[in-house]
Parts: C-alpha cells; structure tokens; sequence
C-alpha cells in the first residue's frame, strides 16, 4: 500500500465520519443502505474470482435477514450476537447448497443457482407459522448498543460503518491473499489448477460459502434497519440490480464492484422523476454495459493507462467480464 | 381425491404440460444454436398475450387471427434480440443471458407505461362452454391448447427435418464451424433461431391470454419453470425439453391440487436440483468431450 | 517397492477397451520413456494414473499408497504431477507469478491466515525456491514477461516449471518436444536430465518422437492396443520385430 493510496483511504474515512453531519436524514438512511449494499456487492465478487456467478447471493442476503428477524422472535440477544449468528447461518446454508450446483459450471451453474435461490426463498413464502409467508415478518428491533438505541439513523450510521470497515478490510485481504490467487487460478484454469494440486470443488465451496457469510452480514444490518423482512425483497429483480452494479463497475478487481454501487447509487438517486420508467433506464443500462464495455468501469483505467505511457508487468486482469464456458 | 377430480387434473397437467413443451422449446431451440440464452423468454411469452389483448379485445379481430399477428410480432422481437443483443456478446453466455435481463425490464416498462400497470387486462374467453368427461369439467378454451401445442411442435418438427433452412439450423447447432465450412451463414441461422423461439413464446402467450392474468410481470412465472424444463431436459435437446415439459407439468399441477401452487414451484425447483446431482447432462442431453 | 506401481490397470468406454490389464513399475530415480503408435492407449493410460478418469479395474500405487481413482489435486499432492500437451498456464500472468501461483501445494493457506494477514510469511522461501525453479529451466531472463508472450517453446518449458513448483517426486510429462524446434528439443532433453541428475527426481516421458525418448531414456516400455507390448532398453526396443511392425503398421517409425 503507498502512501497517496493511505492518504485517499483515510480522506474516505474521515468523509464518512463527517457525513451524518453534513447531510440531511433522508441522505444519511441512503447512505446506511448504500454502505450495507457495499458488503453486499464485494461479497458477490468472492465466488466470483472462481468463476462462479450466481443469482442466488440476494436470496442468501435474505438467509441473514430472516435469521436476524427470527433470532430476535424468539431470543432477545445483543445486536452484536445476531449479525454474526445471521453470517455463520448464511454461510452453512450457501455451503449446504452449493454442494449439488458445484457440478455444474459456467451458465449451468447460474441457472442451477436462480433455481435453489428459488427454492429457498419459497420455503419462506410456504411456511407461513415460521417465516411469516407472503407478507414476510415485522418488529425487528432496531437494536441496542452500550445504551444507545440504534433506532436514530446517526448512531446506526456509524455501527454500519466499523461493520463495513471490517467487512470491506477482511475481503481486501482475501483478494491479496494466497487463497485469493487460488480462487483465481481456479477461474483461469481449471484443469492445470486441479493439476497443481489444487482441490477445485473444495475451494469453489469455500469461495460460495464465504461470499454468501458476508452476504448474511448485509442481511442481518439491512433487517435490523428496516425493522421487517419480506420475501419480495430478496427476489430476481432485487438480484437483477446486484447484477447491474457489478457489471457497470467490472469485477476484474477488488475495486471494480465498488465503483459500480457508487455510479449507480448516484443513477438510481437522480432518476427518482423517472418513477416507473426506472427499470427500463437500468435494463438499458446493463446491455448497454455488456455489449460496450464487457470489462466495466473499471476497464477504462487499464485502457486510459494503455494510450498514454508504458504498462509494467502487471498481474493486471485477474476475472474480467462475466465468465465465458 | 374423486375419479372427476383426478380426470380433471390430469387434463390440466395434459394442458400445463403443452403449453411449457412449447415455451421451453423455443429456449431450448435458441440455446442449441450458438447458445443463445433468453432471460427475456417470459416477457416474449407476456408480449404475444398482450397481442392478442390489443388485436382479439381491444380492435375485435376474430380470436386464430389475434393468436397468428403474435407470430410476426414477437418474431421480430426475436430477431432483433439476436442482432442487437446475442450477437455482440457471442462468446459469452453468461453476459446474453443478463443482458436479456435487462431487456426484460424494458419490455415490462413499455407494456406496463402503454397498457397500464395496475390491474389485470381481460381478455373475453373467445370459446365459451366446457367439455364435460365423467363429471370432469374442462373448458374448451384450455381444450384448444392441446391440439395447437401438438401442432406447432409437430410444424417444428417437419422444418427442422424436411425444409432445407431447417436442416441447416440443425447441422448449425450440433457443430458450427463445419457448417460455417459447408457454406451456411451462421448469423442467419441464429437470426432464424431467435424467430422461431420468439414466435413460440409468442403463440404461447396469445394461446394462454385468456386464461391466464395478463400482466406485465406475467413473464416472471413462466422464466423459472421455462428453465427447469431446459436444465431437467439437457439444454440443447428438443425431445428432452418436451419430455421434462411433459412430466413438469403433471407435477405441478398435481401437487398444486394436492397442496398449494408454492409448493409446487418448490417440487418443481426439487426436481431439476436431483437432476442436476444425478444426471447433469439432463434427461436427453449429450456428454460434452 | 518401486515409486509407482501399475497393476492390471484397464479401463473400458463401453464396449471399447483403451487400457488393458496393464502392469508397469517404475523406480526411483528412472526416466522411463512411453511409446507407441498413435491411438495405442497412451493418452488413456495417461490419464488414469494422473487422476483425470477413473480405471475400470486395476490398482496404481504410487510412494506406497494407492492412487487409483483419486482426483488429480489428491495425486498431485501426493507428489505425482503433470503437464499437459497443450500451453497449461497462466496467460496473463508473468512467468514469475505463475509458478507462484502453482505453489499452492508448498503453502498452507487457510481463510483465517488470510484474513490475519500471516499467509505470507514463508512467502520470502517460496520467492526463491520459485527462482531457482526458473533459473534451472533457463527461463530467468523472462521471469517478468507476460506468460502470453512467450515463445512456443518456452511457453512449454513454463508448463514443466508450474509443475515443478508443486516440488513432485514423479514428474510425468505429455509429449513435452511436440511442436519444437531440435535446439528448443535439445533444450528440454537436457532440462529433463538434470532434473533426474541434480534433483533426484523421477521422470516419465510420454511421448511420440521416436528420437527424444531414445536419447532421454534408459528404460522404455511399449504399448500398443492398450496393452504392454514390450520393455527394455533403447537398443533393445528399436530391434524388437513386434515394436518395429507396430510402427510400421501406422507408418511412423522415424529413427
């Protein structure tokens, strides 16, 4: 890490320590989603680095998000107990089904993962006595710390934001580490990285599993903040617009699904005239994305830095674009 | 259950079952040839209902023709699907398949801004009446479904084994780079897929409109159960698609008689998972060397 | 007991027998040549005792435990690796960093060390243990290009570095002179030598140029029709009646 990197980081911090009092209230309830969409967004890109894309990690948000609502139904546990609770719930159950779909690759395992996605959401439409069914389930504590009530948005403001510090620094290590570049070896071949010894259904599980814990996290804050779970939150649509960020911004790298939430957070802000026109704005968007710029916002840095002065070694390109079969 | 109850289920699966033997077939058609994969299959299907409102109910064209303007409708909608969408992003499935989710979005904004979002559109039963069997009710409008579904597959048939650009279609889809040799152009053949797959989505829909809500999100319901058919079928294979479409649509209609239509979504869900453990090539699909 | 044992391996694709009832062994410190015709069960045989399918019957044991059946990552730890025909590597990445990357056998990576931060720490060793690796393979000068941007031919000798990062006791390599120039094939040879004389390694060669393996080789078995024609010296194989009518029968035979 250099020290203009360190600079920027701390200048970001300081921002959103300052944030909650500069704004108004209705931006900072933007700004607690946008930082939960966050963890959410960079835990997609974990399986991700294997080459495994899903359209089930809204739904293992979900898994968080109704752990925490039936944790607090039934235990009166600390804020600080039920979001890891909600993330090891979420991460045993991403193992339990990525165990068929790790048979399937490529489109079939996207497919595979829409259909057990599906699965797991109905259960909570099915089973009404415990999930709450169609209506999902409500009175969610806002929760409680060291004798603050989280209900004021300017305190659950900052608990969001050491969760996302942590969540965000723990992910950026992965992606530098040894298991990061296994992951990505996986991606890049998966015969030769079965023939160095690496065992890919194993570490495919354990990139799936450790993509939908963090996802659990975003769930759990995202229940504790609105106070109610509903199935319809956790559906394909909700799963189109992750999918929207991460290709707007890439998922090259570990910044890429980043500068895609922030891009459109700012698009989804400023097209509230739109009202119902929204949708078609953001479908335009996302073909316009793949058809255009498969690599993403991100894309355009190596291709400014390519027109104007040398490239060095560079293990530049780790995932780009969605994977190809 | 009774001897009428169970009589009437299963001429609604019977029913069930043609209509996802023709819509995942289309999906089916579309990914065998260069792997074209429609996350926008459903709204296809909501656009050619939405054909029939305009032309059947709104302007009073007699019902076959209504159904017949959805063939050249939704066909072009293929068609350019493939041209603006499918062809620029060839070598990778995974960015068609959301890209069409994105034209999934526009087509709902359209029909929903057009013809309104809220409630239901009705389309009047253009066949009224019902076929009594044993004390089994079924109305003739679902009656109607069997005999087109059965001739459409069987038109598809005959193109695809006897008319030179069907065969062609099939060479293209088992291999393209021979076929690309033999002389076919491969960027026609995806273009005709796309038409045909449209246009059976298409009919599908017009079939369906009046005994089915039409609605802009009609397409939602369809998407899943359209892939379970394709994915428990083996992706490329038609036979395979009609067969898991055959067998999807008992299970989904007898359990939905026996317990609730959630439930059978989640058998249905169940089904294709044990597929995919057992058999992941599918029913009917090949083993890729 | 030999390093590797092959015992009655056979494999059948429904009807068609690939591999049949083969026994091999192969010992410590050999470079064994494997021959024969094209379509003679080579690439099968291949294939079964590197981990990539399955033999209908028949057991492999390899350093005493038997392999047979195991997947490929379960084989390569256990310290059997391959290369591949085909450019098995890592395009985007330099030569340096793919055979770091291929050091995953050599490090134990776990979750937690990486979210601690300590899975680097034998990092400096591996650097230069993957050094030595490229500097014994003369691919020094190009640790930092592109993998992409090689040659052929080095593109190939960076397969056999990514396999020697895995630090195996058997290297088995698939036709590793296909498509190379004699001074690039001279090259290999000799790179294959010295990993047998200056780091004890066992080596085994299939491959499909009649020369290399003659001049690589002490020991050289034969297959064809998937069974095990003959065994023996160079000099012995190339005046055996039965390997000189099989080549000949598929018109092949180059010496």
């Amino acid at each position: 890490m250099n020290w203009t990197f360190a600079l920027f980081l701390a200048a970001v911090l300081a921002g959103a320590c300052a944030a909650p009092y500069v704004v108004g209230p209705y931006t900072v309830e933007i700004l607690i989603i946008f930082m939960i969409n966050l963890i959410l967004v960079c835990s997609y890109r974990i399986p991700a680095m294997t080459g495994d894309w899903t359209l089930s990690h809204v739904v293992m948000m979900g898994v968080g998000a109704y752990t925490t609502a039936l944790i607090s139904q039934h235990l009166e546990l600390s804020i600080l107990l039920t979001i890891p609770l909600s993330a090891v719930v979420a991460g045993i159950v991403g193992y339990i089904i990525v165990l068929p779909m790790i048979r399937t690759r490529g489109f079939g395992f996207f497919i595979a993962s829409f259909a057990i996605g599906e699965f797991v959401r109905l259960t909570w439409v099915k089973f009404r006595d415990v999930f709450g069914g169609p209506r999902g389930m409500i009175g969610i504590p806002n929760g409680e710390l060291f004798g603050i009530d989280l209900f004021f948005a300017t305190p659950y403001y900052f608990f969001v934001l050491v969760i996302v510090v942590i969540c965000l620094t723990v992910m950026y290590r992965l992606d530098k580490s040894r298991i990061g570049s296994t992951f990505v070896a996986i991606y890049k071949d998966e015969e030769l990285a079965e023939a160095i010894g690496i065992n890919v259904p194993h570490y495919r599980a354990l990139a799936f599993a450790t993509g939908t814990f963090f996802a659990g996290i975003a769930g759990a804050l995202l229940a504790h903040r609105l106070g109610a779970v509903d199935p319809k939150n956790f559906d394909i649509n909700t799963m189109v617009y992750l999918i929207i960020w991460i290709v707007v911004g890439g998922s090259a790298t570990f910044w890429g699904p980043i500068i895609g939430l922030i891009v459109m957070t700012f698009a989804f802000e400023w097209s509230r005239p739109l009202l119902e026109w929204r949708p078609l704005l953001f479908g335009g968007v996302l073909i316009f994305f793949l058809v255009f710029l498969p690599g993403g916002l991100e894309s355009l840095w190596g291709k400014i830095r390519d027109r104007f002065g040398s490239r060095g070694g560079g293990n530049a390109a780790t995932t780009s674009a969605p994977a190809g079969e | 259950m009774d001897l009428a109850t169970l009589l009437q289920t299963f001429a609604n699966s019977i029913v069930a079952g043609s209509v996802y033997a023709v819509i995942a077939v289309g999906l089916a058609m579309a990914f065998g040839v260069m792997k074209m994969a429609n996350f926008a299959h459903g709204e296809f299907f909501m656009v050619g209902a939405y054909t029939v409102y305009v032309f059947y109910a709104l302007m009073g064209w007699p019902f076959p023709a209504a159904v017949l303007m959805a063939i050249p409708v939704v066909a072009l909608l293929g068609v350019l699907t493939e041209r603006f969408i499918f062809r620029p992003t060839r070598e990778n499935v995974l960015a068609g398949f959301m890209a069409t989710a994105g034209l999934a979005f526009i087509l709902q904004v359209l029909v929903g801004q057009i013809w309104g979002v809220g409630l239901m559109r009705s389309v009047p039963t253009p066949y009224m009446g019902a076929m009594d069997v044993a004390g089994a009710r079924i109305g003739w409008q679902r009656v109607l479904v069997i005999p087109s579904a059965a001739v459409m597959l069987l038109a598809l048939w005959y193109f695809l084994h006897h008319v030179k650009a069907g065969k062609a279609l099939r060479a293209c889809a088992q291999d393209p780079e021979t076929a690309r040799l033999q002389g076919i152009n491969i960027n026609r053949m995806t273009m005709l897929a796309m038409a045909i797959s449209g246009a059976l989505a298409g009919l599908a829909g017009a079939l369906m409109a009046p005994i089915h809500p039409v609605t802009p999100y009609m397409g939602h319901s369809v998407i899943l159960t359209a892939f379970i058919v394709v994915v428990m079928g083996g992706m490329e294979s038609i036979a395979g698609a009609i067969l898991a479409a055959i067998l999807l649509g008992f299970v989904h209609t007898f359990v939905t008689t026996i317990s609730d239509a959630i439930t059978a979504q989640m058998v249905g869900v169940a089904c294709m998972a044990v597929v995919l453990i057992v058999r992941p090539q599918g029913l009917l699909g090949r083993v890729k060397a | 007991m030999a390093l590797l044992e092959i015992r009655g391996l056979t494999k059948r694709f429904g009807g068609l027998v690939a591999v049949n009832n083969v026994d091999l062994s192969i010992e410590r410190g050999e470079i064994r040549g494997i021959i024969g015709p094209n379509g003679a069960g080579k690439t099968t045989l291949f294939n079964l005792v590197s981990g990539a399918l399955s033999p209908t019957s028949g057991t492999i044991t390899f350093d005493g435990k038997v392999v047979s059946g195991r997947k490929p990552s379960h084989i390569a730890r256990a310290g059997l690796v391959r290369t591949f025909q085909r450019n098995a590597l890592f395009p985007t990445y330099t030569v340096l960093e793919n055979v770091m990357l291929s050091r995953h056998t050599q490090t134990d990576e776990s979750l937690l060390k990486a979210i601690l931060g300590t899975d680097r720490r034998d990092e400096e060793k591996n650097l230069a243990r993957c050094r030595e690796i490229i500097e014994f393979l003369e691919l020094s000068q190009y640790e930092n290009d592109l993998a992409e941007n090689l040659s052929h031919g080095h593109q190939r000798i960076l397969g056999i570095a990514n396999a020697l990062a895995v630090e195996p006791k058997l290297i088995m390599l698939d036709e590793p002179v296909a498509g190379m120039n004699p001074t690039e094939t001279a090259m290999v040879t000799d790179h294959i030598r010295r990993m047998r004389d200056d780091w004890n390694m066992t080596v085994v060669l299939v491959e499909h140029d009649m020369r290399t393996v003659m001049e690589t080789c002490e020991y050289i078995s034969v297959i064809n029709f998937g069974e095990l024609l003959t065994e023996g010296t160079p000099d012995e194989v190339s005046e055996n009646p039965e390997v000189i009518e099989a080549y000949l029968g598929s018109e092949e035979l180059e010496l």
